[in-house]
């Protein structure tokens, strides 16, 4: 009987030994504590801090690109100013400005145009003009033989130092020897802003056409 | 409660050992102490009275242990993902720093040279004005010669007006000395590849010979100015 109850007493020992080895063994909520608490951590830094962080790494990323494009614009637009010489620009400034004023008067043009008709053996018959957007217009009427008005159109067009448009020509004759003509003509100006340029605007080099500038070179010699 | 529990390990092993000669001692009171057979040895070699552990508290233990190298591992991974963050931030920015520094010294170099953008783009306004009246521009005297051309061609034909306006449509009238003729000016204009659209607008003949007038448009393509 007392070596039932020792044993007994062994076994509910041993029990105990072995339910508190259990109990140590058992996840406990301190042990969750760490990993909970950084998730959370992170859960927060990412909302506050990551999440703004990434977006604007991101934004300075493609900053870079637009900067890296702006810089290669810059540097082709460098070697191009590098090909112009100076003092043949400035040349070529006041010349195509002389054939395309910065302002141009009523009263020069219309004179220039009289001049021209009277110098071709035409008469006038009526000369109005007006300043007109970006330019000078105004119909005209001359009368002479059929020669000097053909004369008179060529000029007008090819030989005027100005930019011509001619518009709305009438040539009619009342008898064989005289012949009137009536014609609108525009002389165009450009007006120079004192803006300094965009610098990231397209370029392009005026040298490209060097052929209209060898015209206009030769239209200041006709002045 | 460790220390008991090792007590209580202890406890068994020389329970039994003191227990047995306690009974022994109680049965036969008198008999003097004999020495004890070697209980020491086994109490040395000792007997696990703890019962091998269980699968499943193997799997409560390793459970524990991942979960505090879980712990661990989660602290470095917050940190590593931080630190990464936080370092392709600070990259991202030292660069875009470096490139906006490259393009303000590029930007102060252009700006040197900003007279010559200035002058080059004065000539170039002018250059593709001259060349937008240039393109629709054609020469009045070609046409008016071709017209005087076509009517000695024929002759007899003689030309009181042109008009002829900037969309090269034009309207002219003259006079024929016969109708034969009249038609045969119709058909080289209509013919020509000079003349696009060609249309009899009005003829009537009198004592003088027959008046005509003809309206249409003519092809910019050899009268250009160009």
């Amino acid at each position: 009987m007392g070596l039932a109850t020792e044993s007994s007493i062994k076994r509910q020992k041993e029990m105990k030994v072995v339910n508190e080895k259990i109990k140590q063994t058992r996840l406990t909520f301190s042990d969750l504590i760490i990993p909970i608490a950084s998730g959370v951590v992170l859960i927060v830094l990412s909302f506050a801090v990551f999440i703004p962080m990434v977006s604007s790494a991101f934004e300075y990323l493609d900053e870079i690109k637009v900067t890296n494009e702006k810089i290669d614009q810059l540097e082709k637009l460098d070697k191009q100013l590098n090909l112009l010489d100076e003092n043949q620009l400035n040349e070529d400034v006041l010349t195509s400005r002389r054939v395309i004023p910065n302002i141009l008067l009523v009263t020069s043009f219309v004179y220039y145009v009289d001049e021209l008709a009277t110098d071709t053996g035409l008469e006038v018959a009526k000369i109005e003009a007006r300043d007109a957007l970006d330019g000078v217009s105004g119909p005209l009427e001359y009368s002479g033989v059929y020669e000097n008005v053909i004369a008179f159109l060529d000029d007008v067009q090819d030989v005027s130092p100005y930019i011509i448009r001619l518009q709305n020509v009438k040539v009619s004759s009342n008898d064989e020897e005289v012949w009137n003509i009536s014609l609108d003509v525009s002389g165009y100006y450009i007006l120079d802003t004192n803006e300094e340029p965009n610098i990231y605007a397209s370029f392009q080099l005026y040298t490209e056409y060097s052929d209209v500038v060898d015209i206009f070179k030769s239209k200041v010699e006709e002045f | 409660m460790k220390e008991n529990v090792k007590v209580n390990n202890q406890n068994p092993t020389t329970n039994s050992a003191k227990s047995a000669p306690a009974q022994k001692q109680q049965q036969a009171p008198q008999q003097p102490p004999t020495p004890q057979p070697n209980i020491d040895n086994t109490s040395k070699e000792g007997f696990n009275l703890i019962p091998a552990m269980t699968k499943e508290e193997k799997v409560h233990v390793k459970k524990k242990n991942t979960l505090n190298i879980g712990s661990v591992l989660s602290l470095i991974f917050l940190a590593v993902i931080a630190l990464g963050i936080v370092g392709f931030n600070i990259t991202a920015k030292t660069q875009l720093n470096r490139r906006k520094s490259v393009l303000a010294k590029t930007e102060n170099k252009i700006n040197a040279n900003i007279d010559k953008i200035s002058s080059n783009n004065i000539i170039l306004d002018r250059v593709k004005l001259y060349l937008d009246v240039k393109s629709n521009s054609f020469s009045h005297r070609k046409i008016i010669e071709f017209l005087t051309e076509i009517g000695e061609r024929i002759g007899g034909i003689s030309f009181r007006s042109i008009e002829i306006s900037e969309t090269l449509t034009f309207e002219i009238s003259g006079k024929a000395p016969t109708l034969e003729r009249l038609s045969r000016l119709w058909y080289l204009f209509g013919v020509d590849e000079n003349v696009k659209t060609i249309n009899l607008k009005s003829v009537s003949k009198g004592e003088e010979g027959v008046s005509f007038s003809f309206e249409g448009e003519f092809d910019i393509k050899n009268f250009s100015n160009e």
